[in-house]
């Protein structure tokens, strides 16, 4: 069994965020195609009512995986979290309670869980921005940590805030899967 | 609209119909679907990651760098065994980059006098010895800094320094557990011809008041400083104050 490096976790996490950013974009691109065809429409459908039921349960799990994540790299590996790195840690380490929570009681929604999980891919999205412009900054590095300090890339894609990103993305997809033939029974009643 | 709004309700009817028909049947066949799919990614990401270690993992820093195993062949880098250098004269006040507008206190302040050495051990001066100077402090981990070595080194490489100006550049905040590091390694593959103090207490970024990084000094061939700056700078501006310096 090789050893477990550091490089190792990065790598891990670099492969869930390829498959989160598929499941995102099958997700995403099959409720905007329902918009005009019937065909997208009743494969969201069928999609919608087997992942709705389980949808909270699978966006605890990625929010465990990105607390770990975050927690391991900060606390293991030693790279030390930025400011916005905070902001994002702010946002992320609540569903997993939120969630949890929620999955126990099967809740089918949470009140502004949602509208976190977008903030939170507001600012990693502008984190990963400055970590491939950094001019956006300052235009300077701080003593101590200066957010366009970038620990790793694994994949040569995949920085902390890409991969932070990527997990609120998919956190936020799966809150919002509803199954469109209830909603449209709701208002047809 | 009408017709469409039809199609899409007796569409809709279709589907919970073939719904409800096979649900109950299929909802007890694939309730553990996609939980298992998810835990099959979870086991295929670890044992990839695991397994298959030569996929090209982590790039340190922000450019193509090469991995740590690179730094020079006797392990630890210069970098960590570096003397520190010798440092005599009062140390500048730090230098409040955030408050623009104010004058800047250590204008007119004689910079402090600084005997070390480059990492192969090369001695390097910041001496007063009439010639004006421009002291570049960088540190090996900060995008900023290494967006702007390469580009001085191509304006020193096409003569674009004045003549009669010193560039002198400190490698400082060296830490081996950020990326890019060592700064030996980096400067070597960025072809850096400027000469390095190293800096492996922080001692002379201390003296010379760094704030942040990249951090500029210029001194007059008095000795004295006559201004800082912080940031990226262009080799346009660059070239304007180091023309002001006088010879």
């Amino acid at each position: 069994m090789p050893e477990i490096t550091v490089d190792t976790v990065e790598r891990f996490y670099g492969i869930l965020a390829m498959a989160a950013i598929g499941v995102v974009v099958i997700i995403g691109g099959l409720r905007f195609l329902a918009i005009g065809s019937d065909g997208a429409l009743d494969a969201y459908a069928a999609l919608a009512r087997h992942l709705e039921p389980r949808a909270m349960a699978i966006a605890w799990v990625v929010a465990a995986l990105a607390t770990g994540g975050s927690l391991y790299f900060s606390q293991v590996a030693g790279f030390t979290p930025c400011t916005l790195c905070w902001y994002q840690r702010i946002a992320m380490y609540p569903f997993v309670i939120l969630l949890g929570v929620a999955t126990l009681r099967r809740a089918r929604s949470v009140t502004g869980a949602a509208a976190l999980a977008a903030v939170g891919a507001a600012v990693s999205g502008y984190h990963v921005a400055l970590e491939w412009v950094p001019s956006l900054d300052t235009g300077a590095c701080s003593l101590d940590v200066p957010c366009t300090l970038v620990w790793f890339r694994a994949f040569g894609i995949f920085s902390l805030p890409t991969l932070a990103l990527v997990a609120f993305l998919l956190i936020l997809t799966l809150l919002l899967v509803h199954d469109p033939d209830e909603a449209e029974d709701r208002r047809y009643r | 609209m009408t017709t469409s709004g039809n199609d899409r309700r007796a569409r809709r009817q279709a589907r919970r119909e073939e719904a409800r028909r096979t649900g109950t049947a299929r909802a007890s066949r694939n309730r553990w679907l996609i939980p298992g799919l998810l835990a099959v990614v979870i086991l295929i990401a670890a044992a990839v990651a695991i397994f298959l270690p030569g996929l090209g993992g982590g790039g340190q820093g922000g450019s193509s760098s090469l991995p740590p195993t690179t730094a020079p062949a006797s392990g630890a880098s210069a970098a960590a065994t570096a003397a520190a250098p010798v440092i005599t004269g009062a140390a500048l006040p730090e230098f409040q980059y955030q408050l623009p507008d104010a004058p800047d206190t250590a204008a007119g302040m004689p910079a402090p006098e600084v005997r070390g050495s480059d990492f192969t051990g090369k001695q390097v001066a910041i001496a007063k010895d009439g010639r004006p100077k421009v002291i570049f402090f960088i540190a090996h981990w900060c995008p900023h800094c290494q967006r702007e070595v390469p580009l001085i080194q191509a304006w020193v490489s096409a003569g674009g320094v004045p003549s009669g100006v010193e560039l002198i550049s400190v490698a400082t905040s060296i830490d081996p557990s950020r990326p890019n590091y060592p700064p030996d390694a980096w400067l070597a593959r960025e072809g850096w011809t400027v000469p390095v103090i190293a800096d492996p207490t922080n001692s002379v970024a201390g003296a010379y008041g760094l704030p942040a990084f990249p951090y500029w000094v210029f001194v007059g061939p008095d000795g004295n400083v006559r201004a800082r700056a912080v940031g990226e700078l262009t080799t346009d501006n660059l070239k304007t104050v180091m023309d002001g310096l006088g010879g």
